[in-house]
């Protein structure tokens, strides 16, 4: 650490005073020293003047002394020098140098005799010794010297000092007070900019400006200090605009993090109810699953015992397919919201009539009603609107089904006794169809009315715990729903009901007169009589089934082929095939590339994809290849039967 | 009287003749040195003094002295300023017989045979601005402008300020503060 030096410990008002002191006694002492020798040279060059000039005097009044040889007179004469006290001694030489006559002061008379001494002592003590010739018509009559003491300088040099003195303390007197006046020049200006630099150290307000007072070097510092004021500021500006920035950033950071822990939070809640409802889903599963292939392999082995009566055998069928649909369903609803929740699900939209889709969907449900139980105490209930008109929507009508089915389906399930209303109304602009079902089950808890929508999710009540179901088929139906953009809500109150509405927007109102022509059902075999069906299927017991299903009718014509290559063959040689169930995956050859090579060759048969790949790229795949639909394994008879119908030449 | 009385009463005489012969020289010699010391001085005091400017004087380059009855004092003057000049002036010494004579002169020296007509001699002088100095008792009270005598054998003058004033003369002070005056 430096020492500070001496003088910097002291203010610039004390170091200006200071230095202002230093120069002016400085310099008063200087020209008062110079003035004081100056003064003495001056007196005593006055006094040798003078002395001078007495001597000159002297000389001329001892000239007729010396010219008429009074040396009397010339004593008188040198006698007067005694009215000039600084004359201490006066002597007139004739020519040859003789002493003539003198004069001398009281003081020398007395203590000085020898006229050596008297000169010996003149010149120790810097006496002025003046010489004069006395002349008279150019002829040196004679010499007259006069001694005089400088008592009188060193007499006036006294009081010159003590003048002096007494001017040099005025002075310095007047150099403190006009210091202190004229400190405040110099400092005032470094005294306001210090005093401007520590408010803006207090306050940081860098917007203070100084003002400038002066065009001189303060000037010049006012102008940069405010410069780097404004350097600062704008500094600060930017620092304070990137400090704000930052501390929004750092809120935004955190109200993020917060989200964000929020959000980790809540689907770590979601994780963990996930983690339970997929607990629950697959102990539901397993439930769901196991139930109807118990019943299918329990059945499946009493079928085998001999002592089974047929009465009993055409129970276990029945049961069995029950049981079969039962897993069918619950397949279907886990491939739905699968391919929905994968964005894979193909909707096609189309012209829908409402009124035979409403009958469609009433007569399943009332088929599932009872199918589940016979002797059930619901009722159901179909309202329709009373005007006669036919309302048409743009929207795909299986998933409408399958929506509508799903909510039915719902509850039946949670209603036990009572009834289930189905209804659909046009809204009162008519631009949008309402359906509703409503039912007098268990109802729902206001708190769980929004959980129902959400998958794998079953009201968790005792109620509820013996109703079987995986939880998907709300949320399908919702899911489903908004694809279709529509709308489902719920209004619900426990132990007393539930009304599901469903919104879509309507395309269009047909007049009662435009009578929706209905497709007459068929669902006899007949249609396959002399046909001929190859059916491409390299696994045996698939190939078996359809071909049961397909023998019922004793007039067609199956093929099998084993492999896509012997498809190709059996359609070449037999051009008139009617139809192919082809098989995708095939050893030798897949069912894409036997298609596409068919239909190269006999564009005109229909082929129709058989697959376990319920995928939309799958579907697209298979059209792409040729086939003119698809159907997905495991393969329902109606389903088989209806496209075949559909698609057969 | 013996031969050797007379020559002894000779030999007496010859050197009392001697002896006066020898004192009388001495007399004129320390004459000669007072006349010589007294031009000197006439000179020096010509030196302090400033003459009257007169109508009719003439505008000679001579400065003129007049001696009154005192031949050999004009010997003495005429050797001592036969090559001093006086104020620049070279020096003409003249005898005068009268106080008629005095016009002509610039300075003026009477004896003491000038006593009768002493009166005369300080008007003219006075009226002609001639100054007119002696060295004879009471001639200073007379008029007579100045006048030398003898104080403790040395030579000293007096001068009758009055007397040189009302002449037209101006004196100088350092020459009054030196000398007698005379009322």
């Amino acid at each position: 650490m430096s020492k500070i030096k001496f003088y910097n410990r002291f203010s610039i008002s004390q170091k200006i005073i200071s230095i202002i002191l230093a120069v002016t006694i400085v310099s008063v002492v200087s020209v008062l020293i110079v003035e004081i020798f100056d003064n003495i040279e001056t007196s005593r060059n006055e006094l040798k003047n003078n002395i001078t000039l007495d001597a000159k005097l002297t000389a001329d009044y001892l000239v007729p002394t010396f010219l008429f040889d009074d040396q009397a007179g010339a004593k008188e004469i040198l006698q007067k020098l005694v009215n000039i006290p600084t004359i201490v001694y006066g002597a007139a030489y004739d020519p040859s140098g003789s002493l003539y006559a003198e004069y001398r002061s009281v003081t020398y008379t007395d203590s000085i005799k020898s006229i050596q001494k008297i000169l010996k002592s003149a010149e120790n003590e810097k006496m002025i010794l003046i010489r004069d010739s006395v002349r008279s018509k150019g002829e040196v009559l004679g010499a007259v010297l006069l001694i005089a003491s400088t008592d009188i300088i060193r007499e006036k040099t006294k009081q010159h000092i003590n003048t002096v003195l007494i001017i040099l303390v005025i002075s310095i007197l007047f150099a403190i007070l006009l210091a202190f006046w004229l400190q405040r020049i110099i400092s005032g200006p470094i005294l306001r900019l210090a005093a401007v630099t520590r408010k803006i150290q207090d306050t940081l307000d860098y917007s203070v400006r100084v003002k400038k007072e002066a065009h001189d070097e303060t000037g010049i510092l006012y102008d940069g200090f405010n410069d780097m004021l404004q350097s600062i500021q704008a500094s600060k500006k930017e620092r304070d605009l990137a400090e704000k920035k930052l501390q929004e950033e750092r809120e935004l950071l955190e109200i993020r993090v917060l989200e964000r822990t929020k959000e980790l939070n809540t689907a770590k809640e979601k994780a963990e109810e996930s983690d339970k409802l997929k607990s629950s889903f697959l102990a539901n599963m397993s439930h769901e699953i196991r139930t109807p292939l118990n019943a299918i392999l329990g059945f499946s082995t009493l079928i085998q015992d001999p002592t089974t009566t047929p009465a009993e055998l055409e129970e276990y069928y029945r049961m069995m397919e029950t049981s079969g649909n039962d897993l069918m369903n619950l397949i279907d609803d886990i491939l739905d919201i699968s391919r929905i929740e994968a964005n894979q699900i193909k909707i096609n939209l189309q012209d829908t009539h409402i009124i035979r889709l409403a009958e469609e969907v009433f007569s399943t449900f009332k088929q599932s009603l009872y199918s589940e139980n016979p002797d059930i105490l619901v009722t159901p209930v179909f309202i329709v609107p009373p005007e006669k008109e036919d309302y048409i929507l743009y929207t795909d009508p299986l998933r409408l089904k399958q929506i509508l089915l799903n909510i039915l389906n719902n509850a039946i399930k949670f209603t036990p006794a009572g009834s289930i209303e189905f209804c659909y109304f046009p809204n009162e602009t008519k631009t949008r169809m309402v359906f509703y079902i409503k039912d007098t089950g268990i109802g729902i808890a206001k708190n769980q009315q929004e959980k129902i929508f959400e998958r794998f999710t079953k009201v968790a009540d005792i109620k509820t715990k013996h109703f079987r179901g995986t939880g998907l088929g709300l949320s399908i139906a919702l899911k489903l729903a908004q694809l279709l953009n529509g709308e489902i809500t719920v209004e619900s109150e426990l132990n007393v009901g539930s009304v599901f509405y469903l919104s879509f927007p309507l395309a269009k109102v047909l007049s009662p007169v435009a009578e929706v022509e209905k497709k007459p059902k068929d669902e006899s075999l007949a249609f396959l009589s002399g046909k001929i069906i190859l059916i491409v299927e390299d696994v045996e017991y698939n190939y078996r089934y359809l071909e049961i299903i397909l023998r019922r009718n004793q007039d067609v014509k199956i093929l099998w082929a084993k492999n896509g290559l012997e498809a190709i063959e059996l359609c070449r040689k037999n051009s008139d095939i009617s139809i192919v169930l082809m098989d995708i995956q095939l050893p030798e050859m897949n069912g894409y590339d036997a298609t596409r090579i068919i239909k190269s060759e006999n564009k005109n048969i229909p082929v129709i994809a058989q697959t376990a790949y319920a995928t939309h790229s799958d579907f697209e795949a298979a059209i792409d290849a040729g086939c003119v639909d698809i159907l997905v394994k495991p393969i329902n008879k109606k389903e088989l039967l209806k496209k075949i119908a559909e698609r057969m030449l | 009287m013996g031969r050797k009385q007379y020559k002894y009463a000779e030999m007496k005489m010859f050197l009392t003749t001697i002896f006066l012969l020898f004192i009388s020289h001495l007399q004129a010699i320390a004459q000669y040195n007072e006349d010589v010391i007294k031009a000197a001085y006439i000179e020096r005091i010509t030196r302090f003094v400033e003459w009257p400017v007169r109508n009719n004087s003439s505008s000679s380059d001579l400065f003129v002295i007049g001696v009154y009855d005192e031949d050999d004092f004009y010997s003495t003057l005429t050797d001592v300023f036969k090559e001093k000049p006086i104020k620049e002036h070279k020096v003409k010494i003249i005898l005068i017989k009268g106080p008629e004579e005095i016009n002509g002169c610039n300075l003026c020296y009477i004896s003491a045979k000038a006593k009768p007509m002493i009166r005369k001699f300080v008007n003219l002088a006075n009226s002609s601005g001639v100054l007119l100095m002696s060295e004879t008792t009471n001639f200073s009270k007379e008029g007579v402008h100045i006048n030398f005598y003898i104080e403790d054998e040395k030579l000293k003058f007096e001068i009758n300020e009055q007397s040189i004033v009302s002449a037209g003369f101006k004196v100088s002070y350092l020459l009054m503060q030196n000398t007698r005056k005379v009322q």
